[in-house]
């Protein structure tokens, strides 16, 4: 899978990278001194690299968390986000990361111990207040575990911490680790979902819905507290329809007495993004689309469109679920 | 040393995919370079033909993907040839025939634009035709392609 390796001369040695290397024998691996000297450098295509990225082996020296924005929340108070790794095994069109990153390769960080340390300084400093942090906004979170094993170390930081919560948002069938470890009522393992329709057309090298249902269903029945986001919701002609198959099928199969959260929100993307994905996809419907730029510089559907699909499935949810577990992204009308 | 000027040189008129260097080494601490002869150094290039030739296949390959890819289409050479677009209306009509050809993979603007369909219209009443088609166009994302 992996053929190429990038290792950071500064963690060479760390026992982290050295697993991770001894994942991949078969790989060339090239020593560097910064990851940017290969990741983001000018002039990349992601779309070549996307075919076969290279794994880069890094530390991360600052801002181990970054406040999320408050339209991502789920309920905490407070709220971080942090990327032990960047980019993702999947190709999903919409995805921001094209747009965010010139190159395709995926970098972890494995210089975990920092990461954890910022997350433990922010649950004291959080004092009485609830500390969520979300893991998967670079990354999916769960889709390289098996190499990275990021489950195994970052989830013992929250055991014991019940004012923090720590979400893992996918769209992976490597749910292994978490099935043979004691749930978490503090850990939200959430998937993303689009109906099968767009999934087929959109979210490339990803589990088929079918599949991502499955996993999360089989988390639920082992108690582990799940999520659904419907985010990116996606225009097409029969969207509705669609939708309203994907959420009969989901709430068909959860329990939602113990779903912890359901989000939704438009398909957007900042229109620098949005200029480098179509520039690099210019064949996608997706971006053909009449879109347009809102008044925070962010292209998305056009206001009658994004109301009345949010609304339609805003409403729709709402058969199924109690309002105080929907966490609308945006404001529908 | 030669190698770090070719690379920044051509690296300003391909993305860095496309821009490789291969190196056949003439000379290390076992082979010093007062032994090199011009009948060595054709032979290690000799030697290492087949090997460059078909990096340079890989790469002539993925360029042609990306040429095409990133080629207006036939309808753009066909539309430009029945009238006069200036350069700002040329790239417009290559973006809205982008947009296009997404949204109806099946094609048909040559055939919806083209002189014999539109009378006298002109460039400009071309590009407005194509934006109100796109507009209208309805949104049917196609299943991928297996890769």
């Amino acid at each position: 899978m992996i053929e190429q390796i990038y290792l950071e001369a500064a963690v060479a040695d760390h026992p982290r990278a050295r697993a991770i290397m001894g994942r991949f024998p078969a790989a060339a691996v090239a020593e560097c001194d910064r990851y940017t000297e290969i990741f983001n450098r000018k002039a990349q295509n992601f779309r070549l690299q996307k075919r076969k990225p290279a794994l880069i082996l890094a530390q991360k020296f600052a801002n181990h968390l970054l406040p999320s924005p408050p339209e991502y929340a789920i309920g905490g108070e407070q709220n971080y986000y942090f990327s032990h790794m960047l980019n993702c095994l999947y190709d999903c069109r919409y995805c921001f990361l094209q747009g965010m990153h010139r190159s395709a390769h995926y970098v972890v960080f494995v210089n975990y111990e920092d990461f954890i340390a910022a997350i433990e300084e922010k649950i004291e400093a959080a004092g009485r207040q609830t500390a969520h942090f979300f893991s998967g906004y670079d990354c999916d979170s769960l889709a390289l575990d098996p190499v990275t094993h990021f489950v195994q170390e970052f989830l013992p930081v929250f055991k014991g911490r019940p004012r923090a919560l720590l979400e893992l948002r996918t769209k992976s069938a490597q749910i292994r680790s978490l099935l043979a470890r004691e749930p978490l009522p503090n850990c939200v393992v959430a998937y993303s979902f689009t109906p099968a329709e767009i999934a087929s057309a959109l979210e490339r090298k990803a589990p088929p819905v079918s599949k991502r249902l499955a996993a999360l269903q089989r988390l639920q029945a082992r108690g582990w507290p799940v999520g659904l986001r419907f985010d990116p919701l996606i225009h097409q002609e029969g969207a509705r329809s669609q939708y309203q198959a994907l959420f009969a099928q989901v709430f068909a199969r959860l329990d939602v007495a113990t779903l912890h959260s359901v989000t939704l929100g438009s398909f957007r993307l900042p229109k620098p993004y949005y200029k480098t994905l179509s520039r690099l996809y210019p064949e996608e419907a997706l971006f053909a689309s009449p879109l347009e730029e809102t008044d925070k510089g962010v292209i998305t559907y056009r206001k009658p469109v994004r109301d009345e699909l949010l609304s339609f499935c805003r409403d729709a949810l709402l058969s199924y679920i109690p309002e105080d577990k929907f966490f609308p992204c945006e404001k529908i009308a | 040393m030669e190698g770090a000027g070719f690379f920044s040189s051509v690296s300003g008129c391909a993305t860095t995919e496309l821009a490789q260097t291969v190196k056949v080494v003439s000379d290390n601490a076992d082979c010093p370079p007062e032994d090199l002869t011009p009948t060595r150094i054709s032979r290690l290039l000799e030697d290492n033909l087949a090997l460059i030739d078909k990096l340079a296949q890989q790469l002539l390959s993925l360029a042609g993907e990306e040429r095409r890819r990133l080629h207006p289409g036939a309808d753009y050479e066909a539309l430009v040839r029945e009238r006069r677009f200036t350069a700002t209306q040329r790239e417009q009509l290559k973006t809205l025939l982008r947009k296009w050809r997404a949204l109806r993979p099946e094609g048909g603007a040559t055939e919806l634009l083209t002189k014999e369909a539109t009378g006298s219209v002109n460039a400009a009443q071309i590009i407005a035709r194509l934006r109100v088609e796109i507009e209208n166009a309805p949104i049917r994302l196609p299943p991928q392609e297996p890769t």
